[in-house]
């Protein structure tokens, strides 16, 4: 069985924009699917398809091996949902809306109160429990949100953006929860937060533009990453650092070395083994007689990876239908 | 588990989320600022025209002129049917558009993040629409019972000191039934039939259903509640002129006007009242279901 099959899934807006094109993705259970792409890349678009708020113009989608539509009430019930900075009627309390969410899911009263209770705990939310919903934080307002997406105990959650605007404690709280129910459930997190994709879950989809770019495990995503890009930094002067600069810029094993103060940044030549030409600008520093204080790699892993992706998919335009029209 | 207990719980868990629709719905509108003023000016203009109808107060609302001068320039100004009728050309000419716009932002002001909230959890859109649609229904109903059930009620047990001073006018009213000035007459009678009455005011009531599944309709088709309540009162307003203008037997309001006097007076054929109702309810279960397939076909 799988969570969420999408086949060929398009979508037109009004006939003018396409947000979704010819998607076609496969989501095991128990995967924790970090869903990204830029603004626009149609990643809303894409959940709301799987969700049955939007048809598709073309395609399929499938959840639980059963097609989504918007009437398909029954299957809803097995979505946990939270949107986009969720909004929620401003009179209704914390208890009386997660009431009426459970009555929503067709839920008897008799496991609807024992499960709001237990959630208004889980969330932290018990102090707030019975104040309007208008008086609560942004934090309390997604830890609500979170909660009416676990009303149903449902098998497959979709969170879009779930630690937007939340303060440093409101987002580790929101991680380490999704840590612990992503155990025994299927997770579909879109997120611009790459950091927080790499720490919850093992498996992405990049979409850029409407199209998927990418579909693999998180570590697949980082093998994509430029593996070339160091910086060295040094206890020397900025004269015999310039010095050095210019003897390993000499190798051939390095494209471009810049140096800034007591750093220099090193491009190096592209291959698949980084070992050789590291050793031989380490060498090289060795053989200068400068202190080495210390090296790194530049740039956000996952961050770079995902850049790279979305950069070279834009670069690719024209050739990228045409590719599609050959096959 | 039987068949029957399997049954009880489909329908019980098909019913619930329809219910939770509803009350939310309900409590919302009776916070709605646009209700409380409706409830307000009919509660208001209910209480003058019933002291206007027994003190004969020389006074008259503008709005009320305007209505009056369109509908028949030379409506009597006494007797006890007089203020029923009044109030119900009320609710069909004026009290509309209130009912166009609790109704026409039932579905479009929650459409995008609150819809969110609801469509996707365990309900369908048929449940959605059937729950905001009752809703609107039950909360223009109540508005208009609260206030017309009561008023027809004082009028029918207290009859009119004026009217009372000719009860000639009743047999006079009977007697020249076809002549021009026989509704006038009618109106001035002091007796009003408790089955017309109800026709009039179940007439009136269904009347107001079917505009609010109007708008509700519309606010399920378009994405805009500006556009929804405009194209809704536009078209309810339209259906209502060329109804008239054509003279469809029953159907156009200005004949429903001008039967008015017979209805509460007691002449009247009840099969053709049942038929009227029948038309009525037929339209609004076409509408409810039209909008529901439109729905359901649609982007949230």
């Amino acid at each position: 069985m799988s969570a969420v099959t999408t086949h060929n899934l398009t979508k037109i807006y009004h006939n003018r924009r396409i947000a979704l094109d010819s998607v076609s993705v496969s989501i095991e259970p128990g995967t924790v699917l970090g869903l990204l792409g830029p603004n626009g890349a149609g990643k809303t678009t894409l959940i709301r398809l799987v969700l049955g708020l939007h048809r598709p113009s073309a395609g399929w989608v499938e959840v639980m091996d059963r097609a989504m539509t918007p009437n398909a009430a029954r299957l809803r019930r097995r979505i946990g949902y939270l949107p986009t900075s969720p909004r929620f009627p401003p009179h209704m309390t914390p208890i009386t809306y997660l009431d009426f969410v459970g009555k929503l899911f067709g839920l008897p009263a008799e496991l609807r109160r024992p499960r709001l209770a237990g959630l208004v705990r889980a969330v932290d939310l018990l102090a707030a429990a019975s104040q309007p919903i208008r008086g609560l934080s942004t934090g309390m307002l997604t830890r609500l949100g979170i909660a009416a997406s676990l009303m149903n105990e449902p098998e497959l959650l979709i969170w879009d953006e779930p630690t937007a605007g939340l303060d440093p404690e409101a987002r580790r709280f929101t991680l380490d929860l999704m840590k612990n129910l992503t155990r025994e459930r299927t997770l579909i997190l879109s997120s611009h937060a790459l950091h927080d994709v790499e720490e919850v879950c093992n498996a992405a989809v990049v979409l850029n533009d409407g199209h998927l770019i990418f579909q693999g495990s998180i570590a697949e995503l980082k093998g994509k990453l430029r593996r070339n890009h160091y910086e060295l930094e040094l206890d020397a002067k900025p004269k015999a650092v310039e010095a050095l600069r210019a003897s390993l810029s000499k190798l051939t094993t390095v494209r471009a070395a810049t140096a800034t103060g007591q750093r220099i940044e090193l491009h190096l030549a592209d291959g698949k083994d980084i070992a050789a030409p590291l050793a031989e600008v380490l060498l090289t520093v060795s053989e200068s007689g400068l202190v080495l204080a210390g090296v790194r790699t530049l740039g956000r892993q996952t961050e770079e990876a995902f850049l790279e992706l979305v950069e070279s998919d834009q670069a690719r335009g024209f050739s990228r239908a045409v590719d599609r029209q050959a096959a | 588990m039987g068949f029957r207990e399997r049954l009880i719980a489909r329908l019980h868990s098909w019913l619930l989320p329809y219910a939770a629709v509803v009350g939310a719905d309900l409590a919302a509108l009776a916070r709605s600022w646009v209700l409380r003023a409706w409830f307000v000016l009919t509660a208001l203009v209910a209480i003058y025209t019933i002291m206007q109808g027994s003190v004969a107060l020389p006074l008259e609302l503008p709005a009320r002129q305007v209505v009056s001068a369109f509908l028949s320039p030379d409506m009597p100004q006494k007797g006890p049917a007089r203020p029923i009728a009044e109030l119900l050309e009320w609710y069909l000419l004026v009290w509309v558009t209130f009912v166009i716009i609790l109704a026409g932002g039932a579905i479009t002001s929650e459409l995008g993040v609150v819809a969110d909230s609801i469509l996707s959890r365990g309900i369908s859109r048929w449940q959605y629409l059937m729950g905001k649609w009752t809703a609107r229904v039950v909360a223009v109903l109540a508005v208009y019972m609260v206030v017309m059930i009561p008023a027809a009620a004082i009028v029918w047990l207290g009859g009119s000191p004026a009217s009372a001073a000719m009860p000639e006018v009743a047999g006079a009213a009977a007697e020249s039934f076809d002549s021009q000035a026989a509704p006038e007459l009618l109106l001035q009678s002091r007796r009003i039939d408790t089955k017309g009455l109800a026709f009039a005011l179940a007439h009136v009531a269904l009347l107001l259903a079917l505009v609010a599944t109007c708008g509700v309709a519309f606010s399920a088709t378009f994405e805009s509640t500006s556009l929804a309540i405009g194209v809704a009162w536009v078209t309810v307003y339209a259906t209502g002129l060329t109804l008239s203008l054509v003279g469809i037997p029953y159907l156009s309001p200005v004949e429903f006007f001008a039967r008015l006097p017979d209805l509460l007076s007691g002449r009247f054929v009840p099969a053709v009242q049942y038929w009227i109702l029948a038309i009525s309810l037929g339209t609004i279960v076409s509408i409810v279901t039209l909008s529901g397939i439109l729905f359901a076909r649609r982007d949230v």
